[in-house]
């Protein structure tokens, strides 16, 4: 029997795990993204009705998130996972494999930040409050990221 | 070599790679599942602004008809600049019956049709006209416009702030932290003034230990008025206030940050300025240091402005230019705030901006109120910020303090100690503790965070109390 609670909390859910769990997972992996996720929600399963006060709850789950990270002592090298296979993609770029590690030498908040607007695609204000900062905090993060991006790989202006 | 768009298109394939190889979460999975051990409490996003309290009737008759006029201050005569044309327009002083200014009122629009909320700036104006509210700039550019009989009200209080959202939040109305001794403080650029005293009556330059150094009673030898408002400027040598004086007349006063004799935002000074100088009230600060009065077309018992409108106001040389010339039911600033987690994360973010100093890249103390870094002397130093209402001392959780000690800063009570054998100093100011260094990228010279704490501390805008105990959270 599905209570009313967990019926609005399902909603909830629905409606902010996606940009929460590409944040946690831009930041700190695949693996530990997805545990980070899952304990946030958890969290806001067990403080259902403090989160849905909130007037930023989705970037409140993200700092809880950041928590359960931080209190796990597993390896947090970043990687991006093998696609689905093996060979290179006819459309892939020649360097994703350097892009990748370009990446992984970001702080956890560059990434975040480059992946969510230049990844995914997220509006700035979109991006900004699912990592729980103001947009010009966001533009910072992803002016360091991509201005590192450039330099790792060499990016030309010539197309900018 | 790789080409910008090839950036880009690997970037969107990364996430693509990243969607396929992380599974949602879905509800059912987490319910029931054990939940990480409870983050501290949730710091709710508080709304920062706050409207003055609303007038006080007085009404007093103007003593001494046969007063003096007033004396102009040692500055150029203030002039009207349109559009490059100079022209002199020193008021006639004209005292005549009761002026009531209108008071700010609540607002939310109903539609935000034609606003740009991503690049709404931090800060502008907005016009009350003609029951329209128009948003602008500090230049005066329009930004979008409501039909003020189209929004509803926050609560039933015209002191409530006026919001607009969604998103951002605009918040329309004049600044002013309450202190916890009934005075209203705004600070800027490592000044910090205050309205003190039961009317009102004093305003006051407030140092981080709460010392207090006057900088005016009642303005021009007034007999009774009050402060409305006051600000410092952006480079911290005014303050900007509007003062209100027989039949709450209001003047628009340039102050000088470090004392000195106060003048109207039209130029006069002397104990007759206030009749002579045309009824005129504070705005805002540009971020050029211009200061946005508006000069009053029609006054009760004050003095009209023959050139009546909304003005960039040079403090040091008093000429003034017309942002917007005309009448207006009311001239307020309006701030976006809601874009950060709590209020204390605002407040470090704006002293970063005032010291020139950018966020670092490193430091995570955990905290829900702020928990962010500073580029220091070319190190990401870490600076959180925890409400003191949460927790008894600063928060450390498991990690280990060590070689706890009281300290100084500028003559600041601190306490410095070690963080997992890391370099680490607290303090408490205002309402918050603040926690700087200590996550181990700092452990070699502690002077280095006293120099960072006393750069912070004056930008902080609070007064710095006991040195904190640390303990857990």
């Amino acid at each position: 029997m599905t209570t009313e609670r967990e019926a609005r909390f399902t909603t909830y859910c629905a409606a902010v795990e996606p940009r929460l769990r590409r944040a946690l997972v831009a930041a700190y992996g695949v693996d530990l993204g997805a545990e980070a996720t899952a304990d946030a929600l958890a969290w806001g399963w067990e403080h259902f009705e403090r989160l849905e006060a909130m007037d930023n709850g989705a970037g409140y789950l993200w700092r809880v998130g950041q928590t359960s990270v931080r209190r796990t002592t597993r390896q947090r090298r970043w990687t991006v996972p093998a696609g689905d296979d093996d060979g290179p993609a006819p459309d892939r770029p020649e360097g994703e494999p350097a892009l990748a590690a370009a990446l992984a030498g970001l702080s956890p908040r560059q990434r975040t930040a480059v992946l969510l607007v230049h990844g995914y695609g997220y509006p700035l204000a979109e991006a900004a409050a699912a990592m729980g900062c103001r947009i010009r905090t966001l533009r910072n993060h992803l002016d360091r990221g991509l201005g590192r991006l450039r330099t790792d790989l060499g990016v030309t202006d010539d197309d900018r | 070599m790789t080409a910008e768009p090839d950036l880009h298109a690997g970037l969107r394939r990364v996430t693509e790679q990243l969607d396929r190889a992380g599974a949602p979460t879905d509800a059912a999975a987490v319910i029931g599942r054990r939940p990480p051990a409870s983050p501290r409490p949730a710091r709710a996003v508080l709304a920062t602004a706050a409207v003055l309290a609303l007038l006080v009737g007085l009404v007093a008759l103007l003593a001494g008809e046969d007063q003096d006029e007033g004396v102009k201050a040692d500055v150029p005569p203030a002039s009207v600049t349109t559009d490059g044309e100079g022209t002199t327009t020193l008021p006639d002083s004209s005292p005549s019956t009761e002026t009531t200014v209108p008071e700010p009122g609540p607002i939310v629009p109903a539609s935000y049709e034609g606003m740009s909320w991503e690049v709404l700036p931090e800060r502008g104006l907005a016009f009350l006209a003609g029951g329209r509210v128009t948003l602008t700039d500090l230049a005066g550019t329009d930004l979008a416009s409501f039909a003020q009989a189209d929004l509803p009200g926050v609560g039933n209080s015209a002191a409530d702030p006026i919001l607009v959202g969604p998103g951002p939040t605009v918040e329309v109305g004049e600044p002013g932290t309450p202190e916890a001794d009934g005075c209203s403080s705004t600070g800027r650029a490592g000044v910090r003034v205050a309205i003190c005293g039961e009317e009102q009556g004093e305003l006051v330059r407030l140092a981080p230990s709460g010392e207090r150094t006057p900088l005016s009673g009642l303005a021009f030898g007034a007999i009774v008025g009050r402060w409305r408002v006051a600000a410092p400027s952006p480079d911290g040598r005014w303050v900007l206030g509007t003062f209100s004086a027989e039949c709450e007349v209001p003047t628009a006063v340039l102050v000088p940050a470090d004392g000195g004799p106060l003048r109207t935002a039209d130029g006069f000074t002397g104990d007759d300025a206030l009749r002579t100088a045309a009824t005129s009230y504070s705005v805002e600060w540009t971020d050029d240091g211009q200061a946005v009065v508006v000069f009053e077309g029609e006054s009760g018992c004050g003095t009209a402005d023959p050139a009546p409108g909304v003005y960039r106001v040079d403090p040091d040389r008093g000429a003034r230019t017309v942002l917007r010339a005309g009448t207006f039911d009311r001239v307020l600033r309006w701030e976006r705030t809601g874009d950060h987690e709590s209020e204390l994360a605002a407040t470090l973010d704006r002293a970063r901006d005032e010291l020139g100093l950018t966020e670092g890249t490193g430091g995570d103390h955990g905290s829900p109120g702020v928990d962010s870094s500073v580029m220091w002397e070319g190190r990401s130093i870490p600076v959180a910020g925890y409400l003191r209402e949460l927790s008894d001392g600063v928060p450390v959780g498991s990690r280990h303090a060590d070689g706890v000690a009281p300290g100084e800063v500028d003559g600041l009570p601190v306490t410095t100690f070690l963080l997992d054998g890391s370099n680490a100093l607290a303090f408490t100011c205002g309402d918050a503790f603040w926690l700087i260094g200590g996550d181990g990228t700092w452990v070699r010279t502690a002077e280095a965070l006293r120099d960072l704490a006393a750069t912070l501390i004056p930008r902080l805008s609070c007064t710095v109390g006991e040195a904190p105990t640390i303990g857990e959270g």
